[in-house]
């Protein structure tokens, strides 16, 4: 069995479904937050090599590297069942973050189309959803930049991490 | 035990060098009152203008009323050194606005009870000395928002659908919303914490925006002010906000988090955000 990982704006997977929701539905706004940006029809994700503390943080370490600033992280963290009771495929293509591990987990959902992407909503919704904090991702980074030089190129936050004398 | 309470637009025009100065001003009932020692309680907070391009703020404070009997030359020059900055006194403040325009405003706070504060508009450009409660020059407003305020903010939130709100990025609405916190203060934080409470439902994205700028760490809000927003936003109806309130007042530093945290996951009802700030009440007893 394979775990995977997908980040989520909690705001649109928090808030109790509203009343006029058909309980077999999901909200719109969720739909976006997965399809956020979509260009090939595709929705990244990350093949966990297994769900312990530490592999989580440095998914969500190398996914903040990437960008300007430091949030904690909530995700998903879901079985390939799930995928199956979706109808969704997956294909292995290499991650972009900078993190040469981490971007070798990195999957595609492919195929996806409107029903998929609805089916797949609907069975996420009722994943458990975890968080990891921006404290434990900073300390995470300082790590990967400073003891483990983990990521080849100067990430983004690397600028961040130095405003904030952490680095 | 209170004796202050005649908030009035102090009469500062008229001092030499000083430019239109203008400002809402707490003063004991009674001058040679010593009660504002025992009171301990009016400072801060914000003066603004609606024209930051042609005007300025000031903060003004004596750390001993009795000892600053001459406005003039006791007070006046401590105005001028104390501009965007917080107020250290703890016995008596005022929030002055210096301005060439119009519709500038000051505030005052009381820090032991952040619910009251007292507000003013001056309409003219040079202020006088009226006692706001029976001016019909000034407008002010107890627990009211002005409406130029709220309206900006409207603004603000109806343009907020333009935006990208990418994880990682600081979004448009963000820099404005803080810019806007700046520059009026507890009165914008008063139009933003009815907005949330209003609207909460209905835009979550937006409020948790909203909520995490607030609580965040900002110029001239205390640890105790931002305790005291956040325990309040944790009462949302919007489980989203809940849990925005819930990380934001996990990062404030005041013993009484770690308490208010437990009590709030005990009475939340939805179960992911339970779980959340269960977390972040165990992460700060793990790291006691």
């Amino acid at each position: 069995m394979t775990l995977y990982f997908r980040r989520i704006e909690p705001e649109y997977w928090l808030d109790d479904p509203p009343a006029w929701l058909d309980p077999d539905d999901v909200e719109g706004r969720q739909i976006s937050d997965l399809s956020y940006r979509m260009k090939t029809n595709t929705i990244s994700v990350y093949a966990l090599p297994d769900a312990g503390a530490s592999t989580l943080t440095r998914v969500c370490a190398a996914m903040v590297a990437t960008r300007q600033r430091v949030e904690d992280i909530t995700y998903f963290v879901f079985d390939d069942a799930l995928l199956q009771r979706a109808s969704v495929q997956i294909d292995k293509t290499v991650g972009a973050t900078g993190d040469p591990a981490v971007d070798e987990w990195h999957r595609d959902l492919v195929r996806i189309a409107g029903t998929s992407l609805v089916r797949l909503a609907r069975e996420l919704r009722n994943c458990d959803a975890l968080r990891t904090l921006k404290e434990d991702i900073e300390s995470e980074l300082v790590f990967a930049l400073g003891t483990e030089k983990r990521y080849p190129h100067p990430p983004q936050i690397a600028a961040h991490l130095r405003k904030k004398a952490l680095i | 035990m209170r004796t202050v309470r005649r908030p009035y637009i102090h009469p500062m025009s008229h001092y030499p060098n000083s430019g239109n100065w203008g400002g809402l001003c707490i003063e004991p009932a009674d001058r040679d009152s010593t009660s504002l020692v025992t009171d301990a309680s009016w400072t801060t907070i914000a003066g603004g203008t609606a024209h930051p391009k042609s005007a300025d703020v000031g903060l003004l404070y004596a750390d001993n009323w009795s000892e600053h009997r001459n406005w003039a030359t006791d007070v006046l020059p401590q105005c001028q050194t104390h501009r965007r900055g917080r107020v250290a006194s703890t016995w008596a403040a005022a929030a002055f606005a210096v301005s060439t325009s119009s519709a500038d405003f000051s505030l005052i706070q009381n820090r032991t009870d952040p619910s009251e504060a007292w507000y003013g508009f001056s309409s003219g450009t040079s202020c006088r000395a009226v006692d706001l409660t029976e001016s019909s020059t000034l407008l002010l407003a107890r627990f009211a928002t002005p409406s130029e305020i709220s309206k900006e903010l409207s603004v603000m939130v109806a343009r907020s659908q333009f935006d990208d709100f990418e994880f990682g990025v600081e979004s448009r609405f963000e820099r404005t919303f803080s810019e806007f916190l700046r520059r009026y203060g507890v009165v914008a934080q008063d139009a933003s914490v009815r907005w949330i409470a209003a609207n909460a439902d209905k835009n979550s994205p937006v409020a948790v925006r909203m909520v995490l700028v607030l609580g965040g760490e900002r110029e001239g809000v205390s640890s105790e002010g931002r305790y005291h927003l956040l325990t309040w936003l944790l009462q949302s109806s919007s489980a989203a906000v809940r849990d925005a309130a819930a990380r934001t007042l996990f990062r404030v530093p005041d013993p009484r988090v770690r308490e208010a945290l437990k009590t709030a996951a005990e009475q939340e009802s939805n179960s992911r955000v339970k779980r959340f700030i269960s977390q972040l009440a165990d992460r700060i007893t793990a790291d006691l």
